[in-house]
């Protein structure tokens, strides 16, 4: 760890203590439903701005902080109240670092980064707070994925609630607003700043019918059979690739165009040898997200069981970054290339927040990687 | 009918009886049949089996549409003898009576499930497919049903004499009914029935969804699932872990799920019109599996309604562990398919909201009992995800 992060690492570790006197009792109140959030001092974004300025990360609470990353200092600080801490939550930068778009609760907020001035606050969400899933829970409102276009006159929102807007700024209107079954799968822009995926079906948001078109894609049977259902998607620095994550420790490399898998790893073991049927569900561990290197040859994966892992693009192997006592639910790779974030929450409820230099991850990959459960392309697949 | 081709009639017979069961054939083309009646022929001279002269004898046809409230129509004998199922005040029980109602609710339950055996395998006889399906090669040969009296849940199990096994405690909730399956003891129904369940003839129907789960097992299959549940049970449990089974793998050769109508549906999952964003049945992006509120022919599923048998969000229910989750989906998942496939055939999907047929509806249940027209046809999704796992069960049960 170098000065800056060490000084860093101190700092965060400040807020955590702090955070950790203020924690709402209020959410010890008993409620009428089964809800599914994080508990409020849990991490549930970061995103690195892109010159590496700023470093923007929001709290299932509702809290919203800004570090300048070369004071480790505040420069924005904002909360906002809710009636449960959130499950999701996303911030994400546009291309020139003009705006902050912050999507907490049902609104998205987005800030003048000149003078952090908040600009505009968008409802992309749906009105009621709490969000009921078929399996008798309810969710917060928030949202699943939140990005900006190339050009940074989009924004792209999908709330829990699955109402997919994208936000012209220019416009100041919606050109995309609609309610789209009731599992939000996450979702990217593809390069053409036309096209919005999930890895298997693509939205064009200049022809909404029908909304989501189904691809063909070539899949590998070696994921098709072991990893399970996806449950986090990052696309590579120019959006011609696509990785997505699964809740069996598995990345699939996609074309971002025709879906077809490029190469399919599992990090570590699904499920212990021996088990099989219905037992396999005790061992689900989701990747709850993952995030390429600048050079797309490297994906940065974080999981349910607080491990942080490396995989080489190319080759599959692997390495072990860190292991946090907690879920993770978020990591960035900074895109000028100097460090890797994560965030979650420990056992005990207290925020995960941590860096790690680039430097620091090579040197680990260059002693300490290790081959995949199983690496397989489309020559190898069986 | 033999007089008058190209009709014919076709079904078991015993000279013993005064009533039996036949089925209507039409061969204008090729010998086919053409759909299931009730023919309740009173038996006035033949000339042996399978050579009845039909233009002598008095015959009543009834349509095959489904009676809400059974009347039973033939002997308990007359039936036992053509399907392979027997009851416990039969065979010396005579503490375990059934009434002459509830075995009227046995028999449709039976027969319903015989004439979707009978779609599906193109058999001659409803009879023929049940016990094909359901009976034949076990031991004994017929499927028990035993009645408990309603006082207690602990409920004893007594066996034939002849057959001489041990008594079975089991617990079955008053009013309820419970299917065992276990190894080395017939394959039984106890109903611990004061008075008949709300549904009893889905409820029968439901507890031989189990039975179909437990004859549907492969037992030399590499997953414990398949080996030990039953391939109908290893269906939902893929939906439930999000990993297929070695059956139902999309990576097979056939896919079982190749080129359907609901083309996202896969093994891991049931998909409405809206592809992945719209889930039926499996698990949620956020990692929670569900059985789905959609699509039943009946809901919501927190009371018992007749295409429900075992609604997750029922009080009783609530705590139940993973395994019986996916065995009771499994045993509702039976109970629809058997409903739409008797009145949908050949299937159709994607064509009306919320359907005419039984079964599996087009409509959402949340909290609503009435239910409510969902157009992205979450109920063709689930029928047409159940053909595809019944085909695949018959292909490799061999039936």
């Amino acid at each position: 760890m170098n000065t800056a992060n060490a000084q860093m690492f101190r700092s965060v570790l400040l807020i955590i203590l702090l955070s950790v006197l203020m924690i709402n009792t209020g959410h010890a109140q008993e409620t009428p439903q089964t809800i599914l959030n994080r508990p409020p001092l849990a991490v549930l974004d970061i995103q690195y701005s892109p010159d590496g300025r700023y470093l923007a990360r929001v709290y299932a609470e509702g809290r919203l902080e800004v570090l300048d990353t070369s004071t480790n200092l505040l420069v924005l600080e904002d909360s906002i109240e809710l009636p449960n801490s959130l499950e999701r939550a996303r911030v994400d930068w546009s291309p020139s670092v003009d705006r902050l778009a912050a999507g907490i609760g049902a609104q998205v907020y987005i800030w003048d980064v000149a003078n952090w001035r908040l600009l505009e606050t968008v409802q992309a969400g749906r009105g009621e707070p709490l969000v009921y899933f078929e399996d008798g829970s309810y969710i917060p409102e928030g949202f699943v994925s939140l990005q900006w276009d190339s050009t940074g006159t989009l924004l792209m929102a999908q709330s829990v609630s699955s109402r997919y807007t994208v936000w012209s700024t220019d416009q100041q209107a919606f050109i995309v607003d609609q309610v789209i079954g009731n599992n939000p799968v996450p979702i990217v822009w593809l390069a053409d700043d036309r096209h919005i995926s999930n890895g298997d079906s693509v939205f064009d948001i200049y022809n909404q019918t029908p909304v989501f078109v189904q691809l063909s894609p070539q899949r590998l049977t070696g994921v098709v059979s072991n990893c399970g259902p996806y449950s986090s998607i990052a696309s590579n620095s120019d959006r011609t690739q696509i990785v997505r994550a699964t809740i069996y420790r598995c990345i699939a490399i996609q074309d971002a165009f025709t879906g077809d898998e490029i190469a399919g790893y599992q990090i570590t073991p699904g499920w212990p040898e021996g088990i099989s049927g219905i037992a396999v569900a005790e061992y689900m561990n989701p990747i709850w997200d993952v995030s390429w290197s600048p050079d797309d040859r490297t994906i940065i994966a974080v999981d349910s069981l607080g491990a942080v892992r490396v995989v080489h693009v190319a080759t599959g192997m692997v390495t072990l970054i860190a292991q946090q006592d907690g879920p993770l639910y978020v990591v960035d790779w900074a895109d000028d290339n100097s460090a890797i974030a994560y965030g979650g929450n420990t056992q005990a409820e207290a925020a995960i927040f941590a860096t790690v230099s680039v430097a620091e991850v090579e040197q680990l990959m260059a002693t300490e990687a290790r081959q995949p459960e199983f690496a397989i392309t489309p020559a190898t697949d069986r | 009918l033999g007089q008058n081709p190209p009709w014919y009639a076709q079904g078991s017979y015993s000279a013993q009886t005064a009533w039996n069961t036949i089925v209507a054939y039409n061969n204008t083309s090729a010998p086919r049949y053409v759909d299931t009646f009730w023919l309740y022929v009173a038996h006035n001279g033949t000339q042996g089996y399978g050579n009845i002269y039909v233009d002598n004898i008095r015959f009543t046809c009834v349509p095959n549409t489904p009676t809400p409230t059974p009347t039973p129509t033939t002997t308990p004998t007359a039936v036992a003898e053509t399907y392979k199922i027997r009851f416990s005040n039969e065979l010396g029980q005579t503490a375990s009576g059934w009434s002459s109602g509830e075995i009227g609710y046995i028999e449709t339950g039976v027969q319903i499930v015989g004439e979707a055996f009978q779609i599906q395998l193109n058999a001659p006889s409803p009879q023929n497919a049940f016990n094909r399906v359901m009976v034949n090669g076990a031991d004994p040969q017929y499927i028990y049903f035993f009645k408990a009296d309603g006082t207690s849940s602990s409920v004893t199990i007594v066996y034939p004499p002849e057959l001489n096994k041990p008594n079975f405690a089991v617990n079955v909730t008053a009013g309820g009914c419970l299917t065992v399956n276990n190894n080395g003891l017939p394959r039984t129904i106890v109903c611990n029935w004061a008075t008949p369940a709300q549904y009893p003839v889905h409820a029968i129907v439901h507890e031989l969804g189990h039975v179909f789960t437990n004859r549907s097992i492969i037992a030399n299959s590499t997953n414990i699932d398949e080996s030990t549940r039953g391939l109908l049970y290893a269906a939902i449990a893929s939906t439930y872990s999000g990993i297929c089974t070695p059956a139902f793998n999309n990576a097979n050769n056939p896919n079982p799920f190749a080129e359907m109508v609901f083309d996202v549906s896969r093994c891991e999952s049931i998909n409405d019109s809206r592809g992945q964003n719209g889930i039926v049945m499996g698990r949620l992006v956020g990692g929670a599996w569900v059985r789905g509120e959609r699509g039943w022919g009946s809901g919501p599923d927190n009371i018992f309604t007749e295409f429900q048998q075992h609604p997750l969000d029922f009080t009783l229910f609530l705590n139940d562990p993973p395994d019986t989750v996916v065995d009771e989906t499994a045993a509702d998942m039976f109970l629809n398919w058997v409903y739409r496939r008797r009145t949908n055939n050949p299937p159709t999907y994607r064509t009306t909201v919320p359907g005419i047929w039984e079964g599996f509806r087009n409509q959402e249940w949340s909290n609503n009992g009435g239910g409510s027209d969902d157009f992205n046809y979450p109920g063709d999704a689930r029928f047409e995800w159940m053909n595809r796992v019944m085909n695949q069960i018959f292909t490799l049960k061999g039936w």
